[in-house]
């Protein structure tokens, strides 16, 4: 008995692991910039295991495309406040 | 005769001596004629008459019965039963028959249920249960006149004795070898110190003075590992070893042949040793006890009577231990066999089914930083509550008679039965409602009385929470995973429909924990949230208590990445100053006292900030504590035995590679002549750490008035340490930015 699928925190870090080979090719300027992205992701961990997907990619790459949303949805909020009378959308 | 059950053990074959303290404060040993049985199932046609043969000369008589089997069982079938004459002989009779054929071709059960908790069981008693007793010939006639499942028992008379001994170390750890200076019996009468006569004298003074002290428990601190086997070693040496006796019974102490034992539980290697028990008193290793580390007395006075465990085995059981023994009272009641070795394995699911099965509890990911006006609402021993009231047990969950039961569990839709308790919530009952009990009556009550029920709701609070890990523990004689599962997903649904509760009423969730939330709404009184939390607990069905709201609460990031939130750091003060800390060095048992006392003068001077401005308006003062502390580490006035890390070995001590800090107090430790386990604790104080060689640190044991700590190092330590608790209130707190500061103060470099 006792676990047999790892919980998606620690499968999470398994995936971002296995990353490493795509981070030592980046240039090393942009290397924090891939962290920083991928640790994204685990702001939303509860809500990847939530979702129950057979690839733990897929409930990673759920939480990045939905953080840079809320980025994104966030600046162009911040940038209509600025520039009111253009069409931001 | 009326009494409590102080003690009980298996005497000559076909006896149970009991031991009853008396109303007077005497004691009395009884004797009832009586021995245990073993149950053998087998197939329809097998032949059990080889079996019995075996038994032979150990075979009291044997005849049929009808029980259930195992856990799942409808119905009961028909097994043997087999009486043993002699009680000690149950476990070695067992694997004589069990070896006869391949594994299963003889069904074995209620084998390794310890004879004086099957007395127990049998016949309705506990420790420290009130009886009266008659002798009827060779037995004993029982009336109980207590009740287990009182609140308000009282456990009077009891003599307490703590043995302490001083060593003439030859060495720089006291060994076996080394001889008695003097040794000191303690009670609430004072301290009796016997150091006249050579070493002989004083062992015959302590087997004196404990008879005529005549104490019910007898304490010590690593009387099993340590003392007790050293006092028999000395004993041997002075050609006493035959006289050396601190029981009832007179019998001579003798070192257990059994040895210690290393286990893996929750990440961890332990260590436990072998047990010094006496008979017809109670000795309590204080040091290996988790029962009475965590409650005290009390709490292992509860423990025992409801687990129906006797004190000495209670006093050094694992919590599961604990546990399990209720569940075979409740089994023992209920007909149902305790299988030797437990078959029963988990339903089959696919992999999507699987996915969806084995998750855990839910959980919220913290906002990282700092908050203020937080409200915190815990639920009330959830994971206990959910077992008992949704009747999830291993033969409930998925049960075949119900396939159409309105109990459903979420998100798997598996059933689960409505025709039966299971064993789980049967045997947790007590301790849910007991535990709320005293949780309510320790509210009113004043000093004693209030330690006394706050002790045996602590007991209680454990076992609540290994009744469910349990569940999912391969050993657990009555556990299935699915039963886990269904406890992991019940809580899922119960914490996300609360947050959905906070979320309607215009709260956001700051945190949530598997039954704990944290959530904030701008001005919210704490009727706000008296309100949320009626409106929580009639929409999940479940119970909650309303902790209070912080004036500021921090969770913090990880240690290794600082965008990362984590779940279990955070500290924070509730409106009326008390502190709540979690994950940091201050609660973790491996830190240095001082370096707690430091991170806590911090905590309190943060915790009189009314909010989070305030709070970060009185980072100086805290800086200032860090200095000072930092200042005593350098001038070396704050003694060594204040900085010793705690750790478990994580393996042998030949198995250590590299010169860490923990290998080199292990090498000196080896070097003494200490015999080290894997799992056993050792402390240590850095004294080198930039060296190479094993004098990086020094065992806590062997540390004296000249040995000089890194003050360096610890330092380096603190700074860490008290950022912890300073950075989130100024990003210039960090462990770098505290040492700079340090050095600043001075002139003259660390050393």
């Amino acid at each position: 008995m006792g676990r047999t699928v790892p919980s998606f925190r620690i499968a999470e870090a398994q995936e971002v692991s296995e990353w490493k080979p795509f981070r030592k090719a980046l240039p090393k300027r942009d290397r924090g910039a891939f962290d920083q992205m991928l640790n994204s992701a685990r702001l939303y961990t509860s809500a990847s295991s939530a979702a129950v997907r057979t690839s733990r990619f897929e409930g990673m790459a759920m939480a990045l495309v939905f953080h840079h949303y809320r980025l994104l949805a966030r600046a162009m909020g911040a940038f209509s406040e600025i520039a009111p009378e253009e069409d931001h959308r | 005769m009326r009494g409590l059950i102080l003690d009980l053990y298996p005497g000559e074959p076909g006896e149970m001596v009991v031991w009853l303290k008396l109303e007077d404060g005497g004691t009395a040993r009884l004797v009832d004629h009586w021995s245990p049985s073993i149950f053998i199932g087998a197939g329809r046609n097998s032949d059990l008459g080889v079996p019995l043969k075996i038994v032979g000369q150990d075979l009291a008589w044997t005849r049929k019965a009808m029980k259930y089997e195992r856990v799942t069982d409808r119905e009961k079938s028909e097994v043997v039963e087999v009486r043993l004459k002699d009680a000690r002989r149950v476990q070695q009779v067992a694997g004589r028959i069990e070896r006869l054929g391949p594994f299963g071709a003889h069904r074995l059960y209620n084998a390794d249920v310890p004879p004086n908790q099957s007395y127990l069981y049998e016949h309705d008693l506990f420790p420290l249960a009130y009886c009266e007793v008659a002798q009827s010939g060779d037995r004993l006639e029982w009336e109980l006149r207590d009740d287990v499942w009182a609140y308000d028992y009282d456990i009077p008379n009891l003599r307490k004795v703590e043995v302490d001994v001083d060593i003439a170390k030859e060495g720089r750890l006291a060994r076996f070898t080394d001889r008695i200076e003097a040794v000191r019996l303690r009670s609430d009468g004072g301290e009796v110190v016997i150091d006249g006569g050579d070493e002989g004298d004083k062992l015959l003074g302590l087997v004196r003075a404990v008879r005529d002290a005549d104490p019910d428990f007898i304490t010590s601190r690593d009387g099993d590992s340590f003392l007790f086997p050293y006092l028999v070693r000395r004993a041997e040496a002075s050609g006493l070893a035959a006289g050396l006796s601190l029981d009832r019974e007179g019998t001579t102490m003798k070192v257990p042949s059994k040895k210690g034992t290393s286990y893996f539980s929750y990440g961890r290697i332990h260590y436990k040793p072998s047990a010094m028990k006496l008979y017809g008193r109670i000795h309590i290793d204080v040091n290996t006890s988790f029962a009475y580390s965590e409650a005290g007395l009390e709490g292992l006075f509860e423990l025992s009577r409801i687990c129906r465990m006797p004190l000495q085995t209670s006093s050094r059981a694992s919590i599961g231990k604990a546990l399990s023994s209720l569940q075979f009272y409740h089994a023992s009641k209920a007909d149902l066999l305790v299988p030797w070795k437990p078959t029963l394995v988990e339903h089959f699911k696919d992999r999507n089914e699987l996915l969806v099965a084995d998750r855990g509890g839910f959980i919220f990911e913290p906002k990282m930083g700092v908050h203020e006006g937080v409200g915190e609402l815990d639920f009330s021993s959830l994971y206990p509550n959910i077992m008992l009231r949704k009747n999830l047990s291993a033969e409930t969950v998925r049960c075949p008679c119900c396939p159409d039961s309105k109990n459903r569990v979420p998100e798997l839709g598996w059933n689960v039965c409505e025709r039966r308790k299971g064993i789980v919530p049967l045997a947790i009952k007590i301790i849910v409602e007991k535990r709320l009990r005293y949780k309510e009556l320790k509210k009113e009550a004043k000093s004693a009385d209030y330690d006394r029920y706050n002790a045996r709701q602590a007991a209680l609070k454990w076992l609540g929470v290994t009744t469910f890990g349990y569940l999912g523990f391969n050993n657990a004689k009555f556990g299935r995973i699915d039963a886990h599962i269904a406890v992991c997903a019940w809580d899922r649904k119960v914490l996300l429909d609360a947050s959905r509760v906070a979320e309607r009423r215009g709260f956001e969730v700051i945190h949530g924990i598997v039954d704990s939330l944290w959530v904030k709404r701008e001005r919210a009184e704490r009727d706000d949230y008296i309100e949320l939390k009626s409106e929580i607990e009639s929409e999940t069905g479940f119970a909650m208590s309303f902790e209070g709201i912080y004036k500021w609460v921090t969770f913090l990031p990880s240690k290794e990445d600082a965008d990362v939130p984590v779940l279990n750091r955070y500290f924070g003060a509730y409106q009326d100053g008390e502190l709540k800390v979690r994950g940091i060095e201050a609660r973790r048992h491996d830190t240095p006292a001082a370096f707690a006392r430091c991170q806590m003068e911090i905590l309190r001077t943060l915790a009189r900030a009314d909010s989070v401005g305030a709070a970060r308006a009185a980072v100086p003062e805290g800086m200032v504590i860090f200095l000072g502390h930092a200042e005593e580490l350098e001038r070396h006035e704050t003694p060594a035995s204040e900085l010793a890390f705690t750790t478990n070995l994580s393996k042998a001590p030949e198995e250590y590679r590299s010169m860490t800090v923990q290998h080199a107090a292990v090498k000196q430790l080896v070097g003494e002549g200490a015999q080290l386990h894997a799992g056993e604790g050792i402390r240590y104080v850095i004294t080198d750490y930039r060296g190479r060689d094993s004098k990086r640190a020094t065992p806590a044991d062997m540390v004296r008035d000249e040995t000089k700590y890194d003050s360096r190092r610890y330092i380096e330590l603190l700074a860490e340490t008290c950022a912890s608790v300073l950075q989130p209130f100024d990003p210039r707190c960090t462990p770098a930015g505290l040492l700079s500061l340090y050095e600043s103060r001075k002139s003259v470099p660390l050393g």
